[in-house]
């Protein structure tokens, strides 16, 4: 075939040129370290290399939040150690103070420790944390939650649990509210609660307590009257249990030490009632620890001096024991809580990780570049590139007219 | 003798006729579009004597150019074709290496907004990171308007260069009419032989005129060429020319179409136009920047417009109903400028999960409506309103025309009117609107587990709602909550514990509130929802905003913000190294096709070079003819002394 001069330099420039292009863009993959510098390399790797980049910052983003949940629990979980250690000494000093041998002097010192003790405890509700929040609050945390209003401790906050984002589709709570940490104890054993009647004059004393059987719930009296029945013996007392509707349920004779029974339910009553003595039993209530604290101390501080005011701080300390122990176990449950969670967060905050490093291998085979493979590529290019410029060189200098 | 002195002589003008144009090959061995041109020599009529045939030498017949009809209209289809995809490829390279910088894209800065939003969640009473939030969401404005600028300049290149092939073919018509008619009249002037610089020149402006757009060629009796552009336009026929203008697309003023001048426009769509230059740019403008723009609006469109709905839902630090966090879409329908009916459509979005990124087309045809997504066609017929992809199309004002015709495009129109709205960060609603609660005095452990605000007409509640637990609230022994307060007339609502414990959905009437309600509550059992006042702590619709992020909220529910980005960068790459390979393949075509025609016509240097010798010898035995002649004459001069 025939071929112009013109064309015969074109085509040596062409192929010089291609060579280049080619050598320009294996330069730009190892300066940059990248296989792709531009969609067009590979537009399905490119969007792989967003896709990939946008779930790695997500999970940088849930390990943050791991991290925030885990130091706000913590927090919080070393709240709930001070306040458990709190309440033993209350248990204790509680203990200490239904001890008959006990001067109302010495009760009275007791009940101030215990005074000194509840203030405490409301100065742990009102914990702020770091960022200044009451974390006790509920949503509420500009305020503090508990507050004292006419000698009683009101919760000022809600029920809000603060939630974090720490996996796809996995929240964790950060917070408890002051109203499940506090306010929200059953009183008595959890089921029933007992309380002998405020203006007993008689000795009275509530021992155990529980439930036996279906418990129907309703709120029951034990009333206890002197036997009117025929031969009966002198001061024999009867009791007559009513439920809410003043139905006469069940009714019998007291003997000391023995227990009552009625309703799936059952108490052991001691002491010496006189007629027109009340107890009363009733389904659990919620009974905040303040309250139940308060209760208690209210009940040593006050002077004991005869059989009846005797029976009933012996009554409402046993009583307040029982709250508290319902408080400690409240306690213990929400500390149980935060360790479930904080080894939640530890699980998915792993698998986080695995899968960040995952996707960083996957990433880096996407978009890294094989150096042993691009450098050999960068010679082979260079060695073309010369040939096509030597060959260019011999053909284009080779010309008749040299020999004319 | 004088006869052979005749020959002779006449020889040596014939080879220095060939010498010469040995020489202007030689010499335009470096012009473009030159055609090699050899001499042809033809034998002089011999002179009969009686004993046969002498002959008279020879004398030069003419000089051609070596040419080849198919070959060159080869090159011209193949340049047409190479210009095209060069020019495409120019443009799209440019979206390309846009979108190269993955830490930079859009993508980024929405992954970096949404960090900022859990982070509010994390902390949502304290400022520094409400403050972040804004600031971010600032940078996610600024970067989509960033991009869109960026594809904006393009379009206004796109234009400026689809004025200068205008102007440029007009000028090539020109300069081919005048070309044309001076062949024809040198044609005319009864030389032999073609006038064939003039040709050259000529095939050489239709090869420029191929780069701009492609080319059909007549070649007339005449000699003269008509030309026709395109899809068959005629440009040049004979001395008469028909100018090309620039007008602007009917419905849309930023776009410059091609058109002819003196000519009704068909829609003012470039229609005529195909292959080179221009075509690449309509090409470039129709699958690679108003998709690009299209997409990236619909990103814009999205996060602007859920965000809001879930911001609208919240409470700010401020105790008040969230407002909008980015400007309020807004879509203009552009009328065509032909229209004649008076009806001025409202556009309004009423499901933004359901807009794709595309073109909407609205037109009547004289007795109905018709709404159509251009991308793929789709259309619906009707009186109106019209509803399609969750766009809302209100045609009742004014009267209307047959042939009246509408473009909206909600996606692209978003991302011009991207905006952020709130900039004091105590405005940012990371509280739910209501809250619950439970009574302490309950007996059960009936609970709230969360409450999901819809809507908020109803909000702020009057008084609070109250859900009191009823074994008999719906008839004896179905069991269910008797519902007080609130904007009242709501329930009862049935909950039965026994079997649905582990948690029910309530919605509660008309407020736009559900509750979910587990576990198990004890007749007269209360639960509240309440308006959530105070509750600075509570990040619970920061976590719904922060939610967006991973929720496939685009393109029917499919698409996450980051996919529908994607998406876009994909369909760019693709579109992108399909055009960088297409150009290959064209420009190998076309240097493979300027090959052929150069063995054809270009000028080989070494040929020239034996063709200088081959004459040179022949003159100098023409030369040798004339001394022998003369040396006869002396012979016979002295033979006579």
């Amino acid at each position: 075939m025939r071929v112009s001069t013109l064309s015969l330099y074109r085509s040596g420039i062409t192929a010089m040129q291609d060579q280049q292009s080619k050598l320009q863009q294996t330069q730009l993959q190892i300066t940059s370290g990248l296989k792709i510098n531009k969609p067009s390399d590979d537009p399905s790797a490119a969007v792989k290399v967003l896709d990939l980049k946008s779930n790695m910052a997500q999970l940088d983003q849930y390990s943050r939040n791991s991290a925030t949940a885990i130091s706000s629990l913590s927090f919080e979980e070393s709240v709930m150690s001070s306040v458990r250690n709190n309440l033993q000494r209350i248990r204790e000093l509680t203990v200490q103070g239904n001890n008959s041998t006990n001067s109302d002097a010495d009760r009275n010192s007791i009940a101030q420790e215990i005074y000194q003790r509840l203030d405490e405890l409301v100065a742990l509700g009102n914990t702020r944390d770091a960022q200044g929040e009451y974390i006790f609050g509920g949503f509420k945390v500009d305020s503090p939650p508990f507050v004292a209003l006419n000698g009683e401790i009101t919760y000022q906050g809600d029920d809000g649990q603060r939630e974090l984002q720490i996996g796809d589709g996995s929240k964790v709570v950060t917070r408890d509210s002051g109203q499940s940490v506090f306010q929200d104890i059953p009183s008595g054993d959890g089921h029933i609660s007992v309380r002998a009647g405020e203006d007993n004059v008689g000795g009275v004393l509530l021992g155990d307590f529980g439930l036996i059987g279906d418990f129907e719930p309703d709120d029951y009296t034990v009333t206890f009257a002197l036997s009117t029945a025929p031969g009966s013996p002198a001061g024999e007392m009867v009791y007559e249990v009513t439920d809410s509707n003043a139905t006469v349920i069940s009714s019998g004779t007291y003997k000391e030490d023995t227990a009552i029974t009625f309703g799936g339910a059952q108490i052991s009553v001691s002491g010496t009632p006189a007629a027109g003595d009340t107890i009363t039993l009733s389904p659990s209530q919620n009974r905040d620890l303040f309250t139940t604290v308060r209760e208690i101390a209210d009940a040593l501080a006050r002077p004991a001096d005869n059989t009846a005011s005797r029976a009933r701080y012996h009554n409402e300390v046993g009583q307040g024991l029982a709250n508290l122990d319902q408080a400690l176990d409240n306690i213990t449950a929400v500390r149980a809580n935060i360790g479930a969670r904080l080894n939640n967060i530890e699980t998915i905050d792993e698998i986080n990780q695995d899968f960040k490093l995952h996707m960083e291998t996957v990433l880096s085979d996407t978009q890294d570049l094989d150096y042993a493979e691009a450098i050999s590529r960068l010679n082979l290019q260079l060695t073309s590139l010369q040939a096509a410029q030597q060959t260019y060189v011999k053909t284009t200098g080779l010309s008749l007219f040299q020999f004319l | 003798m004088v006869d052979m002195l005749r020959l002779g002589s006449n020889t040596l003008s014939n080879l220095q006729q060939a010498l010469s144009t040995t020489g202007n090959n030689i010499a335009n061995v470096n012009t473009e579009g030159f055609s090699r041109q050899t001499v042809q020599f033809e034998t002089n009529d011999s002179q009969q004597f009686g004993f046969g045939f002498v002959g008279q030498g020879s004398r030069v017949q003419g000089v051609n150019r070596s040419y080849n009809d198919f070959l060159t209209s080869q090159v011209q289809n193949f340049t047409s074709n190479q210009s095209q995809q060069s020019a495409f490829v120019e443009f799209s390279s440019r979206v390309d290496n846009i979108l190269a910088n993955s830490d930079a894209s859009l993508s980024a800065s929405i992954q970096k907004f949404f960090t900022s939003v859990n982070d509010v969640a994390a902390s949502p009473s304290t400022l520094p990171e409400r403050q972040t939030m804004i600031g971010e969401a600032t940078n996610l404005v600024s970067s989509q308007q960033n991009f869109q600028q960026m594809l904006q300049d393009l379009n206004s290149e796109v234009n400026a260069e689809i004025r200068l092939a205008v102007k440029e073919v007009n000028s090539l018509a020109e300069s081919i009419s005048a070309l044309n008619k001076q062949i024809t009249a040198s044609i005319g002037s009864g030389v032999q032989s073609a006038p064939n610089d003039l040709l050259d020149q000529r095939d050489k402006l239709i090869k420029q005129l191929s780069e701009k757009i492609s080319v059909t060629t007549i070649e007339q009796p005449d000699a003269s060429l008509s030309v026709f552009i395109g899809k068959g336009q005629p440009l040049v026929i004979g001395g008469q020319i028909t100018r090309l203008q620039t007008e602007v697309n009917g419905h849309d003023a930023t776009r410059l179409e091609v058109g002819v001048e003196g000519q009704a426009t068909i829609n003012g769509t470039s229609q005529f136009v195909s292959g080179g230059h221009l075509q690449g740019l309509l090409d470039f403008r129709s699958r690679v920047l108003y998709p690009s723009q299209s997409q990236l609006g619909l990103v814009a469109l999205g996060v602007s417009e859920t965000v809001n709905a879930q911001h609208s839902l919240g409470l700010d630090l401020n105790g008040n109903l969230g407002q909008d966090l980015f400007a309020s879409a807004e879509i203009p329908v552009t009328p065509k400028t032909t229209n004649a009916g008076t009806v001025v459509p409202v556009a309004s979005l009423t499901d933004v999960s359901q807009v794709r990124a595309s073109d909407y087309q609205v037109t009547y045809d004289g007795s109905q409506w018709h709404m159509t997504r251009l991308l793929d066609n789709t259309s619906i017929a009707g009186a109106g309103p019209l509803s399609l992809d969750g766009i809302e199309v209100d045609v009742s004002s004014g009267v209307p025309s047959a042939g009246d015709s509408f473009i909206l495009n909600p996606a692209r129109s978003a991302s011009a009117n991207f905006a952020l709205q709130i900039t004091d960060p105590r405005k940012i609603a990371a509280a739910s609107a209501v809250t619950s609660s439970v009574s302490s005095g309950n007996a059960g452990d009936g609970k709230i587990d969360a409450v999901a605000v819809a809507a908020t007409n109803t909000l702020p509640l009057a008084s609070p709602v109250t859900l009191t637990f009823n074994p008999d609230a719906l008839g004896v022994g179905v069991p269910g909550f008797d519902v007080t307060g609130g904007p009242g007339g709501i329930g009862p609502l049935p909950y039965d514990p026994a079997t649905e414990s582990a948690g029910k959905s309530l919605a509660l009437g008309a407020t736009g509130l559900s509750v979910t309600v587990s576990a198990v509550p004890e007749a007269g059992d209360a639960l509240t929802i309440s308006n959530n006042t105070g509750a600075t702590g509570d990040n619970r619709n920061a976590l719904k905003l922060g939610e967006l992020q991973t929720s496939a909220t685009l393109n029917g529910g499919v698409d996450t913000f980051q996919e529908a980005y994607g998406s876009m960068v994909a369909q760019v790459g693709v579109t992108n190294s399909q055009g960088m390979s297409n150009l290959e393949l064209e420009t190998s075509l076309l240097q493979q096709a300027e090959q052929y025609k150069d063995s054809v016509v270009g000028v080989n240097l070494d040929e020239e070079a034996a063709n200088l010798m081959r004459f040179q010898q022949s003159y100098q035995a023409a030369a040798q003819l004339i001394k022998v002649s003369e040396d006869m004459f002396q012979t016979l001069m002295a033979s006579l002394r």
